[in-house]
């Protein structure tokens, strides 16, 4: 008799069968062991933050063998690193067709070097557009799961229940639960990564917290909360531009600034050495300062 | 095909599964864990854990309480069995370990924070061993479990026994490899034949 049951659950670990011929365990550091995608001939694609601040790492992949090589490069703000690999003979990722959508099934299928692939299951719980992370990246879209990632599964595959993968498991982001990092993302930063080594970013090299914006000023700006700056780091682009501690920073070009994120927002690699215009309150009275945006260091990057 | 198939199987795993009890005046907080019923004729296995030193009670998912012998008893692998004087019991049916694969279905059935008769559902994780929980191969299952919910049974999506719950380690359901569980089975009905 069939057993509906035992179908579905057939198909899961055919699934993650599936996937696990293409996903591999990355160990940086002897106790943070993490998995990793084969996303092209000759790259793995893993998480950046399970590699701490090593600069190799050991794959073990799915046929059992084994290289260390170097990573060959990093992005903390989309939580990606990509490592260059010999020839081998694992496959490459196949991808999900169409879009991911909520309350789909989904698995995390990652790869542990004692007992090989490993599986969990839950719901895809939210699909939005493109999401600023906390780190300063950029997603092409927000992917939050309510599946679990146990710390070794971080890196692997998020699949559909046809072993298709949406994106690179993360717990990076989110306390409520796991994240995928979409494929388009991984695309753009694995390019990005090959032939920097690093994602470019804009850099102002101030540090800034919310403060409510004096109430003469409030109906003029059409906003009540701003961004007072508390720190200008010598030789920046804020200190050449003039800016100075206690100055209240309001916009930037046309971009409102009343969060953090609204910074970075503007601070894409395609504004580094772009000229703008800082509009800040300095002493009760609004200014323009013009300021040319520099670029983060990425020295700094890795020393986050 | 109606899904009913699927709820007959989960109960009759919730009928094989036991609550152990001790009385108040041996365990202060009058604590119960989990087992399972392996033979009809009152064999039921559970954690060395949940026993410690004490003379347990068995209750059936009916109702019913027996006192219980503990026949066997292994540190090494935190097994115990157990035997009831009573006939005619809902077994449950061993299934092979060594056959799971990773994201193919389980259900855990037990008494989790005192709710009687509870059962969860998810998915193996990976069989094997798992760092800081010692050399044994471990059934790891994406499944949420609670205290109470040790010596209980996990089983596949046939309601056959995989493993026996045992400790939650960062989240992840351990549980006992069946064909562990079996061997110290026929060894303990052995001694005691």
């Amino acid at each position: 008799m069939p057993n509906p049951l035992l179908e579905v659950s057939d198909q899961l670990a055919a699934a993650v069968e599936a996937a696990g011929r293409y996903v591999v365990s990355v160990i940086a550091h002897p106790r943070l062991p993490a998995s990793g995608v084969q996303w092209r001939e000759g790259i793995i694609v893993t998480t950046s933050h399970t590699l701490k601040h090593q600069t190799s790492a050991e794959i073990a992949f799915p046929d059992g063998t084994r290289q260390t090589v170097s990573v060959a490069g990093r992005d903390p703000g989309t939580d990606l690193a990509v490592l260059r690999v010999e020839a081998g003979t694992t496959p490459v990722a196949t991808r999900a067709a169409g879009p991911v959508r909520a309350g789909e099934l989904s698995l995390v299928v990652g790869r542990s070097i004692r007992s090989g692939v490993t599986a969990s299951m839950g719901l895809i719980s939210a699909v939005s557009g493109a999401w600023r992370t906390w780190q300063g990246g950029s997603l092409d879209r927000l992917i939050q799961l309510d599946t679990a990632i146990y710390p070794a599964s971080n890196g692997g595959a998020v699949i559909d229940v046809s072993g298709n993968i949406i994106g690179i498991a993360t717990a990076e982001f989110s306390r409520l639960g796991g994240m995928a990092i979409p494929n388009a993302t991984v695309d753009r930063v694995v390019e990005t990564l090959l032939s920097n080594g690093y994602v470019p970013r804009g850099y102002l090299g101030v540090g800034m917290q919310p403060v409510a914006i004096p109430r003469s000023l409030r109906d003029q700006l059409a906003t009540d909360t701003a961004l007072i700056l508390l720190t200008v780091e010598a030789g920046s682009a804020a200190e050449k531009a003039g800016l100075m501690v206690g100055d209240i920073l309001v916009a930037i070009d046309e971009v409102k600034i009343g969060d953090p994120r609204d910074v970075q927002s503007v601070l894409g690699a395609d504004s580094i050495g772009k000229q703008v215009t800082a509009h800040v309150i300095r002493g009760g009275a609004l200014l323009e300062v013009p300021l040319v945006i520099g670029e983060r260091q990425e020295a700094a990057e890795q020393c986050r | 095909m109606p899904l009913n198939t699927h709820s007959d199987r989960i109960e009759q795993l919730r009928h094989c599964t036991v609550r152990i009890l001790f009385a108040p005046a041996v365990n202060a907080r009058g604590g119960s864990g989990s087992g399972v019923i392996t033979e009809s004729t009152g064999w039921i296995v559970t954690n060395a854990h949940v026993i410690q030193n004490n003379q347990p009670m068995v209750e059936l998912h009916d109702g019913r309480r027996f006192p219980a012998r503990v026949v066997a008893f292994a540190r090494r692998h935190d097994l115990a069995l157990l035997k009831i004087d009573t006939l005619g019991l809902p077994a449950a049916e061993l299934g092979d370990s060594s056959r799971l694969r990773p994201g193919e279905m389980v259900i855990a059935a037990g008494n989790p924070l005192g709710f009687t008769g509870a059962v969860s559902t998810g998915v193996v994780h990976t069989v094997g061993p798992l760092r800081g929980a010692g050399p044994n191969n471990w059934v790891q299952a994406d499944v949420r479990l609670a205290p109470g919910n040790s010596g209980g049974p996990l089983a596949d999506a046939l309601g056959r026994v995989i493993g026996i719950n045992t400790m939650v380690a960062r989240g992840l359901a351990l549980a006992i490899p069946s064909n562990v569980v079996r061997d110290f089975l026929r060894a303990g009905v052995r001694k005691a034949a």
